[in-house]
């Protein structure tokens, strides 16, 4: 086997090219080291078999490496391989390399000890390199628990360690204290003294713990971050113990420095727990540390009960879960509680307090999303958040401004400009609400409904620059494509009374009757019966047209506004005993009940706010009624889908009604809209054939609307002079 | 800090000080305005007018001037009536000012003043294009009631009463709540009644009473209603009326030299006699009396003064005095003055109707006395009466009939003396009520007949000579807005009232 010496010179040049190797960055760190480690293994499994030319060769690739790369994992490698090579090329008889590279270990680790066994010879080379290149140096530094380098190694403050012979640097830093950094040279033979180091102090030091983690520190007004989760130093379990705080819980160590002599106020903040605060006085320059400080929860509980089964439950936006339920950690402060349904919303905005009990009964009411704001509104206004406001009080319904990039997005998504629904208070379109035709409108109404959860959306106009507190609010249930325009003028609470009445102005689909008509006549001393129905009580009763009423259960019927009021309060079947006179001025007394007639929202009415009936009567449906009560609630729906044109969808509605024939609202009424309903949606054959039933009714359009006879046969003449079409 | 941009301050300064002169500028006129609607109110006319045109030109660009426009056209046409000045301020309104809240009843108030110019085919279309273009344009303001209601009017006025009644049939049904609705239905009323449908207009009128309880539309509801009920609920099973028992004055008034007695539109009965006009509340007691030497005729005009005639003349109460007269038949030669005027009536444009009882004609004169025109000739008559289209009944002594002309003097119809179920003998009283219901007093059959439409006897009244309340030299009618009857008679010399 030939031997090969490898000159120092040339293992450098070695190292280098691993270094080029290793520190192109092919390998990485960790590869790094597994090699490093794989190659000292290998020199160790040579040496082991006094294979020394392996064992150096190894060696050689892995001190370059090391030497090329000194990473903390590495470097703990370097000594060993020193002391393995040197100890082979003793074995190979190259005692000056192998002094070389003792020379090197210790350097490297002045305080190294020649492991196993070692021949004497070595050992007193080992003994010669040390005296050369070893030397010690006496350390007493203040504060004791300050850090000390030594030549950027870390070392204890205080004692002996040896260290190599020539130039170092000590350096002494702690938090608090002024740095220190001190070159000397080290002697052989004579032990290097640095006694009595004591650094200069510069600024207070304050360490805080919290539990939990995650507080943020504000001192004098000022943050000073966030403490990390833990654990601290060991030394806080005892203070953790002390005020009650389980360990675990407790955060990493905050250091905040710099702190001024005189008074301080330190808060503690996180959400959801309720403040802390300290208030140190520094009254030198020291170390403070404060023992661990413990936030208790800031937590409300909040319990919700919905009118309707199902409602999911969402506390600012996030779902929260199904009602009734109790929500035991809602943070202190501000918060909106949601609860929506699919046929309505309620929401309350509350301010939870530590501790508090909140409950929250929602009668989910239908809603409508505020999806749009036009017009020349005021900088940096929100018209949609001022018209939730305005409307806060409203009863029957609910207008709710969803976050704003959620509508910006919305209406980005449908290619909708801002004023898209912009009407004045004339109900004239204004901008681009001209350009959107009422089926558009419709499709438009019922996919944006859809997507913000609501009944309708809605939109604010300001339709003048000359008066901007004037506000135009325009409604559309899901699907309609005509709106209901309320006009609001934030200088005049009244107008926003008003509007909030107009629009709780609640429907009753039934209303106490006699079947009969009576009218008031000047100079005479009750109301006068013009027209009895031939089927009602008051006919069976005996009582005729020209009989005047007088009194009814012994009070006074002086007009009809009386008798209207009389029977307001009445139930179905309710007994009322009146006294009246004949055409002839004779006194009679007749015996009659009362009965419930039904009511109808007019067709053409355009008092209503009919898209706010329409959101109200499809939530009423959702109710179980009886079978008379739902047939009313579908015939006003069915008035309300064709006002806002949407008459196949009311033609279904009035398919699904059964009323009895009669006077005022009834069978004959149902057929006179089925007819509409049918013309409207192409079938006048269909059309034809109801009102020709309804022509033979005596039923009233409205409650108090005109004979359905009398519209029927003008509809079924206008038929007649379409010949082409029928 | 960061300073703010000297610029910005500037403007934001700037709008400061327009904010401040913007309220102080609509401060001003919006006073005024409120002045001249106080002085509306308070039928001080020319002091409103004044204010209104102050703002106008004062303040033009104010958020009043164009309520101020209106107010001054709807003076012109309602209180002034004059058209010409009307047109020019609804003109202006249109012009000036069309997007404002006032542009659509300025619509509405171009749509009267075209019916109150003509009632031909022409200028009903050009009313109702106007009314209907309130709605087309401003589909949500509270004029297009306003207009609807006034369409409906166009096509009343000419007769056209099924169009009408879908016109107001269209306001109720949209609008029930309006007090246009409630204006639609009393002209329902009228219009079923005109129809023949006396009984189904009762509902649709008493519906007034329901919706709008306490206003003037429900007590002209149940004026209406009572109206209707008499004469198509009591009768024809029952009389029409009986005799109240009251007297207007008292039981012991003693009248005499009574040339007539009418009910003007404030309800109140005058009772023109030798010596002047007695002007009686509505329950009958003497309010005030207006002193005259030898009245022949009298009315109310429109600001319900008492206006008389006597001495070839036409008197305002305590205003002024014009002479009445035609143009002379030969040049050069003085304006005649019409000697013997036993009756005058007033259109709803302010003309008056005067007749002549020498010349056996009626002429027309404007609201100063200017002379027009005849309205009708060949005709002897001493009583006229006149309905609220402006249609003109006069008793035609000769034939002892009534002869009814339109608002042209063109003659409509004639109820000849004996028709189907009566017999005229000497009519000497003719009124309408508002309904448009002819109330003949026959002195000689000592009764009170209603015709209807078509002239078609309603009813008959009469009463027993030895009962109370008898009137057996009856001279005269008056029919309040109720349609009670009063009845001069001769005899007794005292006004019965009949209910």
């Amino acid at each position: 086997m030939r031997v090969h010496r490898v000159p120092q010179m040339h293992r450098a040049l070695v190292a280098l090219v691993i270094c080029l190797a290793f520190g192109a960055s092919v390998f990485a760190q960790a590869d790094q080291l597994s090699n490093v480690k794989g190659l000292v293994d290998q020199a160790r499994a040579a040496f082991d078999q006094l294979d020394y030319e392996n064992t150096i060769k190894s060696l050689d690739s892995a001190i370059g490496a090391i030497e090329a790369r000194p990473t903390p994992e590495a470097k703990p490698l370097l000594p060993q391989a020193y002391d393995m090579r040197a100890r082979a090329l003793f074995g190979l008889g190259k005692d000056n390399d192998g002094r070389a590279d003792f020379i090197s270990l210790a350097r490297v680790e002045p305080g190294y000890v020649l492991p196993g066994q070692v021949s004497p010879k070595i050992l007193a080379v080992w003994d010669e390199v040390l005296k050369a290149n070893v030397t010690e140096l006496r350390l007493t530094i203040l504060p004791a628990d300050a850090e000390v380098l030594l030549d950027g190694a870390r070392v204890p403050a205080n004692g002996t360690l040896p260290i190599a012979v020539g130039d170092h640097t000590l350096s002494v830093s702690r938090i608090g204290y002024r740095q220190v950094t001190q070159p000397f040279t080290a002697a052989a033979g004579a032990a290097t003294v640095v006694d009595s180091l004591v650094l200069e102090r510069t600024a207070t030091v304050f360490r805080f713990v919290t539990a939990p983690a995650g507080v943020e520190v504000v001192i004098d007004g000022i943050s000073h971050g966030r403490t990390s989760p833990g654990p601290p130093p060991p030394e806080y379990a005892e203070k953790a113990t002390r005020a009650g705080v389980p360990v675990a819980e407790l955060s990493a160590v905050l250091t905040v420095t710099d702190l001024p002599i005189g008074a301080h106020r330190i808060e503690f903040r996180k959400d959801c727990y309720v403040r802390a605060e300290a208030r140190p006085t520094v009254d030198r320059l020291d170390d403070f540390v404060l023992d661990p400080v413990k936030l208790e929860p800031a937590v409300a509980s909040v319990s919700v009960t919905s009118n309707q089964p199902g409602t999911l439950v969402l506390i600012d936006g996030l779902q929260r879960g199904v009602a009734p339920m109790t929500i035991n950690d809602v943070c202190e402060g501000p918060h909106v509680i949601e609860l929506k349904s699919q046929s309505g919303r309620y929401f309350q905005r509350v301010d939870a307090r530590t501790g508090a009990k909140i409950t929250i009964a929602g009668t989910l009411r239908p809603a409508f999303a505020l999806v749009s704001a036009s017009g020349p509104a005021a900088l940096n206004t929100d018209l949609r958040l001022t018209i939730e406001k305005q409307f806060q009080s409203l009863q029957s319904v609910t207008l709710f401004a969803p976050a704003a990039d959620e509508t910006a997005k919305a209406l980005s998504a449908e290619k909708l400009p801002a004023d898209w629904l912009a009407f004045d208070s004339n109900k004239r379109a204004l901008g681009a609400s001209a350009e959107v035709a009422a089926v558009m409108r419709g499709d438009l109404s019922q996919r944006l409904s859809r997507q913000f959860d609501a009944q309708g959306i809605a939109s604010v106009t300001v339709p003048s620059a000359a008066s901007r507190n004037r506000l135009v609010v325009s409604l559309l249930a899901a699907g309609s494509s005509d709106p209901d325009v309320i006009e609001l003028d934030l200088d005049s609470p009244d107008a926003t009374s008003l509007a909030v009445d107009r629009l709780d102005r609640g429907l009753s689909f039934f209303r106490p009757s006699l079947g009969m008509t009576a009218v008031d006549v000047a100079d005479m001393e009750g109301p006068v019966i013009v027209a009895v129905d031939p089927n009602g009580p008051m006919a069976k009763a005996g009582i005729q047209p020209g009989d005047v009423l007088l009194k009814a259960n012994s009070q006074p019927v002086p007009d009809s506004a009386v008798l209207i009021n009389l029977l307001a309060g009445r139930k179905a079947d309710e007994a009322l005993t009146l006294d009246l006179k004949d055409r002839a001025g004779a006194a009679k007394k007749a015996d009659t009940t009362v009965y419930m007639t039904p009511r109808l929202i007019g067709l053409n009415d355009q008092s209503l706010m009919v898209n706010k009936i329409l959101v109200d009567l499809r939530n009423r449906l959702q109710a179980q009624a009886d079978p008379v009560t739902d047939s009313v609630i579908r015939l006003n729906l069915a008035v309300a889908l064709a006002r806002v044109g949407n008459w196949s969808e009311a033609r279904l509605e009035l398919q699904r009604v059964k009323l009895n024939d009669g006077p005022g609202v009834g069978a004959g009424t149902v057929h006179y809209l089925l007819g509409l309903a049918a013309e409207r949606t192409g079938s006048l054959a269909e059309a034809e054939a109801a009102w020709r039933a309804a022509a033979g009714t005596t039923a009233l359009e409205t409650e108090d609307g005109l004979p359905v006879k009398d519209l029927a046969e003008a509809r079924l003449q206008g038929l007649q002079r379409r010949p082409s079409q029928h | 800090m960061k300073q703010p941009s000297p610029v910005l301050v500037a403007v934001a300064l700037l709008l400061t000080t327009i904010g401040v002169a913007t309220q102080s500028n609509e401060d001003l006129p919006r006073r005024q305005y409120e002045s001249g609607l106080a002085f509306l109110k308070g039928q001080r006319y020319a002091e409103a007018m004044k204010d209104f045109q102050a703002i106008i030109d004062s303040f033009p660009k104010s958020q009043a001037a164009d309520n101020a426009l209106l107010q001054i056209a709807l003076y012109q046409i309602d209180i002034a009536k004059d058209l010409g000045a009307a047109q020019a301020a609804v003109d202006q309104l249109l012009k000036i000012y069309p997007d404002t809240d006032s542009a659509p009843m300025g619509y509405v108030v171009g749509g009267r003043i075209a019916m109150a110019k003509g009632r031909s085919a022409a200028d009903v279309d050009a009313a109702v294009a106007s009314f209907e273009r309130v709605e087309r344009l401003f589909p949500g303001n509270d004029a297009v009631p306003a207009a609807g209601y006034y369409a409906g009017e166009a096509l009343r006025l000419v007769r056209r009463h099924e169009d009408a009644l879908v016109r107001y049939r269209r306001v109720t049904a949209a609008y029930p709540s309006s007090p246009w609705a409630a204006r639609a239905n009393l002209a329902a009323g009228y219009c079923l009644a005109q129809a023949d449908r006396a009984t189904a207009a009762l509902p649709e009128v008493q519906r007034v009473r329901q919706m709008m309880p306490a206003s003037a539309e429900a007590e002209a509801a149940l004026n209406i209603n009572s109206i209707l009920y008499r004469l198509h609920v009591r009768a024809p099973k029952g009389s029409a009326y009986a005799f109240s028992g009251r007297f207007i004055g008292d039981e012991r008034a003693n009248f005499n030299d009574v040339i007539g007695v009418r009910v003007d539109p404030l309800n109140r009965v005058l009772l023109g006699h030798n010596k002047g006009i007695a002007v009686f509340d509505q329950k009958g007691a003497l309010a005030s009396s207006v002193a005259a030497q030898d009245p022949s005729a009298f009315f109310s005009d429109e600001v319900n003064r008492i206006v008389f005639v006597g001495k070839g003349a036409l008197h305002t109460e305590q205003v002024s005095s014009m002479p009445i007269t035609t143009p002379p038949t030969e040049p050069n030669r003085p304006p005649k003055v019409v000697d013997e005027m036993p009756s005058v009536v007033m259109t709803s444009t302010g003309q008056r109707l005067i007749v002549n009882k020498k010349a056996k004609t009626v002429i027309r004169y404007d609201a100063a006395g200017r002379y027009i025109g005849p309205f009708t000739t060949a005709i002897n008559t001493e009583r006229l009466a006149i309905n609220v289209l402006d249609d003109v009944a006069m008793i035609d002594k000769d034939a002892k009939a009534v002869t009814i002309l339109d608002r042209a003097g063109t003659p409509l119809s004639k109820i000849i003396t004996k028709g189907a179920n009566y017999q005229l003998d000497e009519p000497v009283d003719v009124a309408f009520d508002r309904l448009g219901y002819l109330y003949v007093l026959d002195r000689g059959k000592k009764s009170v007949f209603v015709f209807g439409p078509r002239n078609r006897l309603i009813t008959s009244f009469t009463i027993d000579e030895k009962s109370p309340g008898a009137f057996t030299r009856a001279r005269a009618l008056g029919v309040d807005a109720a349609g009670r009857l009063y009845i001069f008679d001769e005899k007794a010399k005292r006004i019965g009232v009949y209910q």
